[in-house]
């Protein structure tokens, strides 16, 4: 049986207070617990501005946005700011339809999200 | 041509990957676009998440949800349940002005599965839920 595999791979890289988090394969309810635990670490650990490199995501549900937005919420309790980086078209669609683009910043690149922060 | 096939599983997270699989490999089967598969998971999953989190409020063990695949003219998906009656077409959409700080989390999973595929249909019939997605497949 083919087509969906339930696989997220997260990498950080953190310079300059930075961190860098690329998120590759699918945000959805089995793995954004995962997605949200994570960032909740790095937020927890002190790390307050973050960029998340879409590149490799093919595909988000309302699970990710909402581990998305508890994380926007709590680094925004510490002062702490977030951009999105590189969604690919179906990606975007998601937050622009949810509305997600009015309230977190999204960008195209890598290094206009560095430049934001 | 008309091909139906069906599957029921226990309503519980765990199934949710099983649940999206089959109807994935039934959309490939049907020759639906990458782009039309990717949309018609996604509000799959939000309609399955929907029922495996609120439709069974008092945990009996056999709560079930049954999808069907047709593929005619148009690739139908059919989700069935036999909880308590709610059609997520009469919940009130997300209010998207709202900022980050009153944000409510809840709503938008219902917005998605309405844009993401073609038709949308609800049904109440014999103490089921019955929530029809429609992809048409001539584009």
């Amino acid at each position: 049986m083919g087509g969906v595999q339930d696989y997220m791979e997260l990498n950080n890289i953190t310079k300059n207070n930075k961190s860098i988090i690329s998120i590759i394969g699918k945000i959805n309810a089995i793995t954004a617990p995962e997605f949200e635990q994570y960032l909740k670490t790095l937020v927890n650990n002190g790390i307050l501005k973050i960029i998340l490199d879409f590149s490799k995501v093919d595909y988000i549900s309302s699970a990710g946005l909402r581990a998305i937005l508890v994380i926007t919420k709590l680094l925004k309790t510490k002062s702490g700011s977030i951009v999105l980086a590189s969604l690919k078209p179906e990606v975007k669609n998601v937050f622009e339809i949810s509305g997600f683009t009015s309230i977190i910043p999204v960008v195209e690149d890598i290094e206009e999200a560095e430049s934001k922060l | 041509m008309k091909h139906e096939i069906e599957i029921t599983l226990s309503a519980v997270l765990g199934n949710l990957e099983t649940f999206l699989s089959f109807i994935v490999t039934q959309a490939q089967k049907a020759k639906l676009s990458r782009e039309k598969i990717n949309k018609l998971e996604l509000a799959a999953e939000e309609a399955l998440v929907n029922i495996i989190k609120h439709a069974y409020p008092s945990n009996k063990k056999d709560n079930y949800i049954k999808i069907k695949c047709k593929d005619n003219n148009s690739f139908v998906l059919e989700i069935i349940d036999e909880g308590i009656p709610f059609n997520p077409l009469n919940i009130r959409e997300p209010n998207l002005n709202f900022d980050i700080e009153t944000r409510p989390i809840g709503g938008v999973g219902i917005l998605l599965i309405k844009k993401m595929v073609d038709f949308v249909e609800y049904k109440r019939q014999d103490n089921n839920n019955l929530l029809r997605l429609i992809m048409q497949k001539s584009h």
